[in-house]
């Protein structure tokens, strides 16, 4: 009876770890793929809105916690463009498109500022932000195992 | 004080990630050698790369300085400190110059440990014409890389040129006749540039990464820039504190200032978009691992935050010195034993225009008004952090008496933004993405002080509109 309830113990404890420590990407794509999806989207993004957009995105990743407690990277964007010409339309515009990829759209109001935050179930987050000023798009791809 | 040395204890204990010190012994000092005989040799690179020096304005305005007419033999210039050393360095043809650097390790330790004024430096290298500047960064690049005072953009290229031979010399090395234990600590010791390289990432980098200091040897030394130094609005300097060095830690260090670039890039954007500020200004952040820190066994004593101390002023001084009629706000933003270090600096004739201690304990300063801080104090205590109130080093900086203001850690919504702010807890978790703590360090280096979280009823009223 101790015996099999120490196997017992051992094959829980397995398991637990096995499953613990298994190293999964939040999404089923290579790393280049995921990072290009994310790309995609901030450029579908730029193209709904229009403009003249000045992309600085930093090809550095940033250190980031798969679960559970795995290191990972991702990879931040930063683009800066021109008020647009309307800014409801604009951000009508970039949360259809949004949602339209299955984002989890969130929009406050910041001051004058319009912000739009789009996250994926895959844990990208995209921020946008739109004023008589100027707009941004900023954002980290998912936080994907260092390899 | 067996308490504070308990809470230390703890403290260190809860420490993610730990640095491991490699010794590696000083460089083997050869005979010094009477260098004269090879004043006549001509001026070909005493090493096998090439020195193509960018030049700065400033330093084409500074003023002309006069080297000594002939050179020193080596045995006496090996006596000389300071700019009298640099002078005699200069003077040297530079084949005899790179021997001089190799064969006293010491001199060149002292000079670089006990800098000279940045103003003396820059007026120094400028009064060098540019084939002597580039001839000194060839045969004496441990020198011109890590000296306060000589124009950033030439010591980022000269530092980057002594990390890629370095590499290549321990990647080819491979001296069978060396024992183990130099092999081992040769090992290390490339796993740590290698690790440079790794924080200073790829050349296309955005904003530009820049290796302003750069010593290879025992734990290491580095200073990375994400940002422009010659031009930023801000400058926020992150201090390291107990258990960080170059091997363990220079990648996470450059980490958390390329976050806290984007959060203060992402603040400076929305005031402007939103109209609180004139235009979008620009900054730099600076991962600084400019001082050994310390670790479990000599963490009590102060000896190393006093060598933090000189370099701190060192830094400052460089920086305000490049920076002549154009000074940018600037912060040190400084994490435990490090905090002590920026406040052992601020005590004598450092000034900054802000400082944020996080996890402090303390130094002899009793107050911000014994500080060169010309704006704002601010002190981050995290829950189950037992360094802040442990007046380890003779104040605790969180006290009302002390005078400076809180800035919390402890977690909240963003008034401005919504954002869901996370908490920090223990001694480590400051610098950690998303928190309170590191939107607050972004505010403090950008002048938004109005604008940082107490944790208080007043907090609702941190809005935009204190800025308009």
């Amino acid at each position: 009876m101790s015996t099999r309830i120490g196997f017992g113990i051992v094959a829980a404890a397995t398991l637990v770890m096995l499953g613990g420590c298994a190293v999964q990407a939040p999404s089923s794509l290579s790393d280049s793929e995921a990072r290009d999806r994310f790309v995609a989207l901030l450029d579908e993004t730029q193209s709904v809105v229009g403009g003249d957009w000045s992309v600085r995105d930093d090809p550095t990743p940033r250190e980031c916690i798969v679960p559970l407690w795995v290191p990972g990277e991702r990879y931040p964007a930063l683009r800066l463009a021109d008020a647009p010409f309307s800014i409801e339309i604009t951000a009508d515009r970039v949360e259809s498109a949004w949602n339209a990829h299955e984002l989890t759209v969130t929009r406050t109001e910041i001051g004058d500022v319009v912000e739009l935050k789009g996250e994926s179930s895959h844990g990208e987050l995209v921020l946008f932000r739109v004023s008589d000023s100027a707009m941004t798009l900023t954002g980290e791809s998912e936080c994907r195992p260092v390899a | 004080m067996l308490f504070d040395a308990t809470a230390l204890l703890i403290a260190s204990l809860t420490v993610a990630t730990v640095g491991g010190t490699v010794a590696v012994p000083e460089q083997p000092v050869t005979s010094p050698r009477v260098i004269t005989s090879l004043y006549e040799s001509s001026e070909a690179p005493a090493r096998g790369w090439v020195v193509d020096l960018p030049t700065s304005l400033k330093q084409r305005s500074a003023p002309t300085v006069v080297a000594p007419a002939l050179p020193i033999a080596a045995e006496q210039l090996a006596t000389h400190t300071g700019t009298s050393l640099l002078h005699g360095l200069s003077a040297l043809p530079p084949i005899a110059a790179a021997d001089f650097v190799n064969a006293h390790p010491r001199a060149v330790h002292a000079l670089l440990s006990t800098p000279p004024a940045a103003s003396q430096v820059s007026s120094w290298w400028a009064g060098l014409d540019a084939t002597a500047q580039r001839a000194l960064s060839v045969a004496a690049p441990e020198v011109v890389g890590n000296l306060d005072g000589v124009p950033y953009a030439v010591r980022n290229q000269v530092n980057r040129g002594v990390l890629r031979s370095t590499i290549r010399e321990l990647e080819v090395g491979g001296d069978a006749a060396v024992g183990r234990a130099v092999a081992t600590q040769d090992l290390h010791r490339l796993q740590m540039l290698y690790r440079i390289t790794d924080a200073l990432g790829p050349a296309t980098a955005n904003p530009q990464r820049s290796l302003l200091t750069l010593d290879t040897h025992d734990q290491g030394k580095a200073t990375i820039v994400l940002g422009d130094l010659e031009t930023a609005d801000y400058v926020s300097y992150i201090i390291p504190g107990m258990f960080i060095s170059v091997a363990g830690n220079i990648v996470e260090w450059a980490d958390v200032a390329a976050r806290l670039h984007d959060e203060q890039t992402s603040w400076l954007a929305l005031l402007a978009e939103a109209g609180a500020a004139p235009e979008v200004e620009s900054v730099a952040t600076v991962a600084w691992i400019g001082y050994q820190t310390p670790h479990l066994l000599n963490v009590g004593s102060l000896d190393l935050a006093y060598e933090g101390r000189d370099a701190i002023a060192a830094t400052i001084d460089g920086l305000q010195t490049l920076r002549a009629d154009d000074q940018p706000f600037v912060s040190l933003l400084a994490h435990s034993y490090g905090s002590t270090a920026a406040l052992l600096a601020l005590e004598d004739d450092t000034t900054v225009d802000a400082l944020a201690m996080i996890g402090s304990p303390g130094s002899p300063a009793q107050s911000v008004a014994d500080l060169g801080v010309r704006g704002d104090v601010f002190v981050g205590e995290a829950v189950w952090d037992p360094i802040p109130n442990s007046s380890f080093f003779g104040s605790d900086p969180g006290a009302q008496s002390y005078g400076a203001r809180a800035m919390s850690v402890l977690g909240t919504v963003d008034v401005i933004t919504n954002k869901v702010l996370a908490s920090s807890s223990g001694h480590n978790e400051y610098w950690s993405p998303g928190t309170e703590s590191m939107r607050n360090l972004a505010l403090i280096g950008i002048d938004k002080g109005e604008l940082v979280t107490d944790g208080s009823q007043l907090d609702a009223g941190r809005t935009l509109a204190l800025l308009h």
